[in-house]
């Protein structure tokens, strides 16, 4: 049962529960500062942005869906347990998401607040801010 | 549900890291089984029978409150 050698060899489930967590984290990662400076650089940009503008749409699409799949496969490197704290994650995140979705479009009909992109930006920092928490579950849960 | 994974863990002088790693499942997921916050699912708990020698019946323990 326990392992005699000096150093202790990492079992493939916790290899690959590791791994998928970085793809996870750095894509996710990735995504957010790709959104950050295309929106930087299109904004600076003077002249016609046509062409960079969807050259950079395809280009954070490309990273969100290398998101999405890292995501996919962190969820099924995960034991049980884990799996359910992510999945109430994912679900507080969309929750909250829709929530404060609806609330922007009730403020704008009412002429109160308009939806830009800081309000994007809010929304984005709300989604991260539902990913921290799950984080932060599963580290207490140690 | 109850269950008697911490004295057979005992008996076998085993630690929670030791029978998470029997079992392929973090020793977070042990510590919950242990503590009745998390219930296994039914492949798991025949992982845990399997590996101690006993049925399912023998570890786990089903309780309506």
């Amino acid at each position: 049962m326990k392992n005699t050698s000096t150093k202790p060899k990492e079992k493939a489930y916790v290899v690959r529960e590791r791994k998928a967590s970085w793809w996870a984290a750095l894509s996710g990662a990735a995504w957010g500062v790709s959104m950050g400076v295309s929106s930087v650089v299109l904004t600076s940009m003077p002249g016609s942005k046509w062409h960079f503008g969807i050259f950079l749409m395809l280009v954070t699409a490309g990273i969100g869906l290398i998101a999405i799949v890292a995501y996919i496969r962190l969820i099924n490197a995960l034991d049980e347990m884990q799996r359910k704290i992510w999945i109430e994650t994912m679900a507080l995140t969309f929750g909250l998401l829709w929530v404060a979705f609806g609330c922007l479009i009730i403020l704008e009909k009412a002429e109160i607040n308009y939806i830009d992109s800081v309000e994007i930006g809010l929304l984005a920092m709300l989604a991260a801010a539902g990913t921290v928490a799950g984080s932060v579950r599963m580290f207490i849960a140690r | 549900m109850k269950n008697r994974l911490k004295v057979l863990r005992a008996e076998r002088n085993w630690t929670q890291a030791d029978l998470a790693d029997e079992l392929e499942v973090s020793r977070q997921t042990v510590n919950a089984i242990e503590k009745g916050k998390f219930d296994p699912s039914l492949p798991l708990a025949f992982k845990a029978a399997k590996l101690f020698g006993l049925s399912i019946e023998e570890i786990f323990h089903y309780d309506a409150e």
